[in-house]
């Protein structure tokens, strides 16, 4: 979960830029012409893309543990489809990684974890209505024996 | 005529080209679904459920909906869709989780509910069936132990006139014994009965000599029969009581009266009469059967008699 939030923190900064982008924006938008602002701007989204780290294997492992921990909690049976979409992300993310797209690998690995949550969310959720709908009918059943039991009573 | 057609066809071709650059793009699937996805969520009431998720997956949708409206840069609107898509179906889970949970509380607490009003029915149930049970035993056991009174009754019953029975059967038997034996004895000397029993008399002047205790020999062998026919009879206690008549002294008439009980009561147990079944008594003359002034009178005072004591039955 906190790896989660830390790649969905780095995804941030690499999509705006972050604090120390912001920072070095600001410097050229108030001494440099059009142009310049530009090449800047260029050079601080190589410079940005460049600083993204690669993912790393225990980044790698913690996100799959994730998955396997849905499917441990039944999104296996229960979010076959999250979870696929979950699989397909980490899949993306290490193909990117492979490429060296760290940016990418990275934001399909927030993916990973996201939908490996959601699909972890879904199979508890189903589970638990299945509890609910358990205890319900045991109470329904319970309620017309105690209801036949009056009867009796009444009327024995 | 072909630059017609190739003018017509220009014209065509550039409305085409027109109509196509006017149409809106349809967007792409990931951000239906993410947008599907977070309608979802609101239905769940995953906005006040699931607030973090749920305001994290329109925050996702929101930058991927305006960058489909603006930039169209289609990395970030796939990444921000497939973001707000997770994220809002992990709120949509997390709400529809709670509400489950919430459902399952509800619901046990109505079991319980139910189960308490089914355990106190089936209590009152079983304390009535209890009491018919116990009535139905204390019934059946009143029943059985009537049936043994009158069981008990009837053996009493049956008992008793087989007692009766023999009672009056062994009464018949004494009757008819005490019969006989009347009728032997009368045979062999007086006999008569009065309240105190059956009574042999055996007349002094036959069976004793004068002024003598000694039975004479020639009646030894009738008294002898008068205790054979005595001893056949079970537990017959005898009383042999000596009388005489006034005359002489009393003194020497109650010793008179002892010797002669005692001389017939060592006949009587020569004849088999069991000793602890005979008592004698001497009287004297104090117990006269008839007028001592007469000659005939005092004849019958002296004398011996045989009571045969009332046996108990």
């Amino acid at each position: 979960m906190f790896g989660a939030w830390t790649l969905w923190e780095e995804s941030q900064q690499v999509r705006f830029g972050g604090e120390i982008s912001q920072d070095e924006k600001e410097f050229p938008m108030r001494n440099l012409s059009g142009a310049s602002l530009v090449i800047a701007l260029s050079f601080i989204a190589i410079g940005c893309a460049s600083r993204v780290a690669p993912v790393t294997p225990a980044q790698l492992a913690e996100t799959e543990a994730t998955i396997r921990s849905a499917e441990s909690a039944g999104a296996f049976n229960r979010a076959p489809d999250l979870l696929q979409k979950s699989r397909q992300a980490l899949g993306a993310a290490q193909q990117a990684s492979g490429k060296g797209d760290h940016a990418v690998a990275r934001e399909r690995l927030l993916e990973t974890v996201t939908y490996a949550e959601a699909a972890r969310a879904r199979a508890e959720a189903e589970q638990k209505k299945g509890e609910s709908a358990m205890v319900r009918q045991q109470a329904d059943e319970l309620e017309a024996k105690a209801t036949e039991m009056k009867k009796q009573l009444k009327n024995p | 005529m072909p630059d017609r057609i190739w003018g017509v066809s220009g014209l065509l071709i550039g409305v085409l080209t027109i109509a196509a650059c006017a149409a809106p793009p349809a967007p792409p699937k990931e951000l239906l679904d993410a947008r599907l996805a977070l309608q979802d969520a609101k239905a769940a009431n995953a906005d006040k459920r699931a607030t973090r998720s749920y305001d994290s997956a329109a925050a996702n949708l929101d930058i991927a909906n305006k960058s489909w409206e603006k930039d169209h840069d289609e990395s970030a609107i796939l990444h921000q869709a497939r973001l707000a898509e997770a994220e809002a179906r992990k709120a949509q889970y997390a709400a529809e989780s709670q509400e489950a949970e919430e459902a399952i509380r509800r619901e046990t607490n109505r079991k319980n509910r139910h189960e308490i009003a089914l355990r106190d029915a089936e209590l009152i149930l079983l304390k009535q069936k209890g009491q018919e049970a116990e009535l139905e035993r204390i019934k059946a056991l009143s029943k059985e132990q009537e049936q043994a009174l009158q069981n008990a009754k009837a053996k009493l019953a049956a008992e008793r006139a087989r007692a009766e029975q023999e009672v009056a059967r062994l009464r018949a038997e004494h009757e008819k014994s005490k019969a006989e034996l009347t009728a032997t004895l009368s045979r062999l000397a007086k006999v008569r009965e009065d309240a105190r029993g059956v009574i042999v008399t055996l007349p002094g002047n036959i069976y004793f000599n004068f002024n003598k205790a000694d039975v004479k020999p020639a009646m030894h062998m009738q008294l002898t029969k008068i205790a054979k026919a005595l001893a056949v009879v079970p537990d017959q206690h005898l009383l042999i009581e000596g009388h005489t008549d006034s005359d002489g002294s009393n003194e020497y008439n109650q010793s008179l009266s002892e010797s002669r009980a005692q001389s017939v009561r060592q006949i009587l147990l020569d004849g088999g009469i069991p000793s602890e079944r005979i008592e004698i008594k001497g009287y004297g003359e104090s117990k006269p059967i008839a007028d001592n002034d007469t000659s005939a009178g005092k004849a019958q005072n002296r004398r011996v008699e045989i009571v045969l004591l009332p046996t108990k039955q």
